[in-house]
């Protein structure tokens, strides 16, 4: 099948989606998307450029309390918070990179680890512009200054967004910088001897994978209507790396699936109660060996058997 | 309290970050992997023992013993049905394997033996005496002890006995052993079972102190991470060094600064220690061969 | 004017160990200058300290009048210096076509963020690196694995890329690491006869970095010798064939 046709078919399917739900249904798919966001930004750190990071949770971080900040203390309109926020996030995912430039794999996974948790503690801290144990409320997301009361209407505006993040990292995958990055992660020394910045390409992966993260952050709070620091645990960042690797690390596709999957598995699981943390945990473990490749590959496991049956 | 009794209290604190560290450590070494289950899989071990103390008249002693058996059949266990499986998997998909494994042990505990804190019994005694004017507690120098010999031993194995080679040979060059007859896959399994045991021990000492639950090992495992990385995280020694001054750090710093920021403490020191010498503090650096 | 190439007294100690000790030589522009020694004799540390791969105890090296050893390690190539490697450094999982174009993506390179938003300058750069390794692809005749992953194509192959993508940058001064390791004896006549054009028709002065003895001979306008990182001969092949030091030091060996 032409994959165009696929691509289109997806998208149309995004669009009538909210016909389908009630006002639940459409927070959940507003969930979903702004976690395909997460998906895709790991998409560039992990499988473009061969970096990992178990500190995703607090760009997140940056991005919500950033946005919120700016529109509740400061009057900036949403959009250019989100914008803002996503800029700030990639100025802390500078900072953040800096380790990656001398360590990797283990090392790198405790200092982004690491960081998250201390950002998570100074927002937590810091009462006055967070407001700390109570948490703080933010405004519905708007556009032009129209107030998008209803979930269905922030949806749109979270997919236009999603949109405009898939055409920034496609445009990047095809860059000569998207293609060093990608030659660095496979060889750091043939790279360089190509005239490649190890040091900035490896702050750049961080820092647009933080920004990715932090617009995410800021459509998040918004959606949510509150914040509180506990949305912000390891538990969360490790929650979208499994994510990542559940949709798959290569493609659009992946991230769309990973986005669903992390917002629609707690729903599923519901019903099973205090076993619902053991099944995600099985499944889990299930999942990984049965479809590595994440379940954008699933087509291509499957076209063997119904070509077989043919 | 005096310098001296935190620094005590530190060691104790640090011991345990040790042994969860160096299991790590020993796992990593053996097959790529850092099991972010390690401390769950732990806590899972202590509510076996917990059970069996109930359940028999045993010495309390010998159910502390009786842990290394047990941490060993759970770890084993582990690696032949998870891990096994995914060897060659790329890292980050074991990894999140582990993370299932995080869940399933958190939860299955849960399920078990319910979400309340159960009181643990404790080999030493918690009420602090005085030696030389300062005040310690028998369980902080008892953990410590235990935590010392666990380590000696663990020396002796690897340093002394055929197996232990075994496992440094294929931890150095797994073709290079697997050549030499070595089975790889069994100290695959080895280090697992091993790593468990060590992990077990150190939830069964912590236990009487914080009581038993299923969210006890949750930071601890996080401590014994970074206080490894700390050391270089491919050196045994380093490690465990590493993670004792973390303790120490952590509870000087509780005790003189802040307690409510002493985790936040713990992590700016690692970045700062990855920044400045990414190898470790005690790995010198040395030029590497293109 | 400046030679393409100086190495003043340098030294790399590894712990006690010295791999190299004290080697001085120059190469003038155009020149094929052979590398020769036997195994360990420090040649690869050597071309790792102009690469700026690793750090020499003592010593300078100058690249067209540069202080290549203030460089980080990534403006050599700016400079115009590259180098193949003896066990190849190919991106694996790239295309061909990818791996060429990698070679000359820095001399084309606009800003990340007009990358980002796609910018037609950044599409235009794209397309100038890449209507250059076609070109390049052309040339070596690698034309039918365009599209095919690096890792899948057979060793002799995969240097060829290497090869590619080294001349893709427009390298004045090209470092061969054994070039000829795992090539049979007419593949090597061949590369020799390459290695020739290089100096003749683009102006590429070559240090060449070899065992096989042959190519060495024909290929080269002059040779430095080193033996367990000293140098102990330099001169034109006919000389060195003659230099009873060199011969001594072989005929040691094997």
């Amino acid at each position: 099948m032409d994959k165009r046709i696929l691509d289109i078919a997806a998208i149309a399917a995004a669009l009538v989606a909210p016909v389908f739900f009630g006002p639940y249904g459409h927070y959940i798919m507003c969930m979903a998307t702004i976690y395909a966001m997460v998906s895709l930004s790991l998409n560039v750190l992990v499988s473009e450029a061969g970096l990992i990071s178990i500190g995703h949770a607090g760009f997140w971080a940056v991005g919500a309390y950033g946005s919120a900040v700016l529109v509740e203390r400061v009057g900036v309109p949403f959009e250019v918070s989100v914008v803002a926020a996503a800029g700030l996030a990639g100025l802390v995912g500078v900072v953040v990179g800096l380790p990656a430039l001398r360590v990797r794999g283990h090392y790198l996974a405790i200092a982004t680890l690491g960081f998250s948790l201390v950002l998570v503690h100074v927002l937590y801290e810091w009462d006055g512009l967070t407001g700390g144990r109570q948490g703080m409320f933010v405004q519905r997301p708007s556009l032009f200054g129209w107030s998008l009361a209803e979930d269905r209407q922030a949806y749109y505006l979270c997919l236009a967004i999603f949109g405009l993040l898939v055409l920034l990292v496609r445009n990047f995958r095809r860059s000569l910088g998207g293609l060093s990055i990608n030659a660095l992660r496979q060889s750091e020394l043939a790279a360089q001897c190509c005239g490649i910045d190890l040091a900035a390409s490896r702050l750049f992966a961080f820092a647009f994978s933080a920004a990715l993260t932090g617009a995410s952050g800021a459509l998040y709070g918004a959606v949510l209507g509150q914040l509180s620091t506990d949305s912000f645990t390891l538990v969360v960042s490790l929650s979208f790396l499994t994510m990542a690797v559940v949709g798959g690390m290569s493609s659009v596709w992946g991230a769309v699936l990973g986005g669903l999957f992390l917002a629609g598995a707690p729903e599923g699981l519901r019903a099973f109660e205090k076993w619902q943390m053991l099944i995600y945990g099985v499944l889990l473990i299930v999942f990984i060996r049965v479809l590595p490749k994440g379940l954008a590959s699933l087509p291509e496991r499957l076209a063997p058997l119904i070509g077989g049956r043919r | 309290m005096t310098l001296l009794s935190l620094v005590v209290s530190g060691l104790a604190l640090g011991s345990i970050y040790a042994l969860i560290g160096v299991s790590l450590v020993i796992i990593s070494k053996a097959t790529d992997v850092v099991n972010f289950g390690q401390g769950e899989m732990a806590m899972f071990g202590a509510f076996l023992t917990l059970t069996l103390l109930r359940q028999t008249d045993m010495p309390l002693w010998l159910a502390v013993l009786a842990t290394l058996p047990i941490g060993f059949l759970l770890g084993a266990l582990v690696q032949l049905i998870v891990v096994r499986p995914i060897e060659n998997a790329p890292a980050l998909n074991v990894l999140i394997s582990t993370l299932g494994l995080f869940f399933v042990f958190n939860s299955a505990a849960g399920i078990v033996w319910g979400f309340d804190p159960h009181p643990f019994p404790s080999l030493f005694e918690l009420a602090p005496i005085t030696v030389g004017g300062v005040a310690v507690t028998p369980a902080s120098l008892g953990i410590i002890a235990v935590a010392l010999s666990v380590m000696f031993a663990l020396y002796l194995f690897f340093e002394k006995t055929r197996w232990g080679t075994a496992m440094r040979a294929a931890s150095m060059n797994r073709t290079a052993a697997r050549m030499m007859g070595i089975r790889v896959e069994h100290v695959a399994v080895a280090a697992w079972g091993l790593a468990g045991g060590l992990s077990v021990i150190s939830a069964v000492l912590i236990a009487p102190l914080t009581f038993l639950d299923q969210q006890m090992m949750v930071s601890i495992i996080l401590k014994g991470f970074a206080g490894a990385i700390l050391g270089g995280f491919s050196s045994l020694p380093g490690s465990v060094i590493g993670c004792l001054i973390l303790g120490v750090a952590e509870t000087l710093f509780g005790a003189y600064v802040s307690t409510s920021m002493k985790d936040s403490f713990a992590f700016v020191l690692i970045i700062l220690v990855l920044l400045l010498r990414p190898s470790g503090v005690f790995v010198t650096n040395r030029a590497k061969k293109v | 004017m400046s030679p393409a190439l100086r190495v003043r007294d340098l030294s790399v100690y590894f712990g006690g160990l010295k791999a190299v000790d004290g080697v001085g030589f120059s190469v003038e522009p155009g020149v094929v200058c052979g590398l020769i020694g036997p195994n360990g004799a420090g040649k690869t540390t050597l071309l790792n300290c102009l690469t700026r791969i690793t750090r020499p105890t003592s010593g300078s090296i100058e690249a067209f009048g540069r202080d290549v050893l203030r460089l980080p390690i990534h403006a050599i190539t700016r400079i115009g210096m590259m180098r193949t490697f003896q066990n190849l450094e190919l991106f694996g999982d790239l295309t061909t076509l990818d791996n060429i174009a990698m070679g000359c993506a820095h001399r084309f390179r606009t800003g990340l963020l007009s990358e980002l938003l796609a910018l037609p300058s950044a599409r235009r750069a794209r397309e100038a690196a890449y209507g250059e390794a076609e070109a390049m692809l052309v040339e070596l005749g690698l034309a039918e694995h365009r599209d095919r992953r690096v890792s899948d194509l057979s060793f002799g192959t995969r240097k060829n890329v290497e090869l590619a993508r080294a001349l893709c940058s427009r390298p004045k001064l090209m470092l061969m690491d054994e070039p000829a390791a795992g090539l049979n004896g007419a593949e090597s006549a061949e590369l020799g006869r390459r290695i020739r054009r290089f100096a003749t028709e683009r102006g590429i002065t070559v240090l060449l970095v070899e065992h096989d003895m042959p190519l060495v001979m024909s290929a080269c306008d002059k040779i430095v010798v080193v033996v367990q990182g000293r140098k102990i001969a330099e001169g034109k092949p006919e000389e060195i064939r003659r230099n009873p030091e060199v011969i001594d030091a072989y005929l040691g060996e094997g």
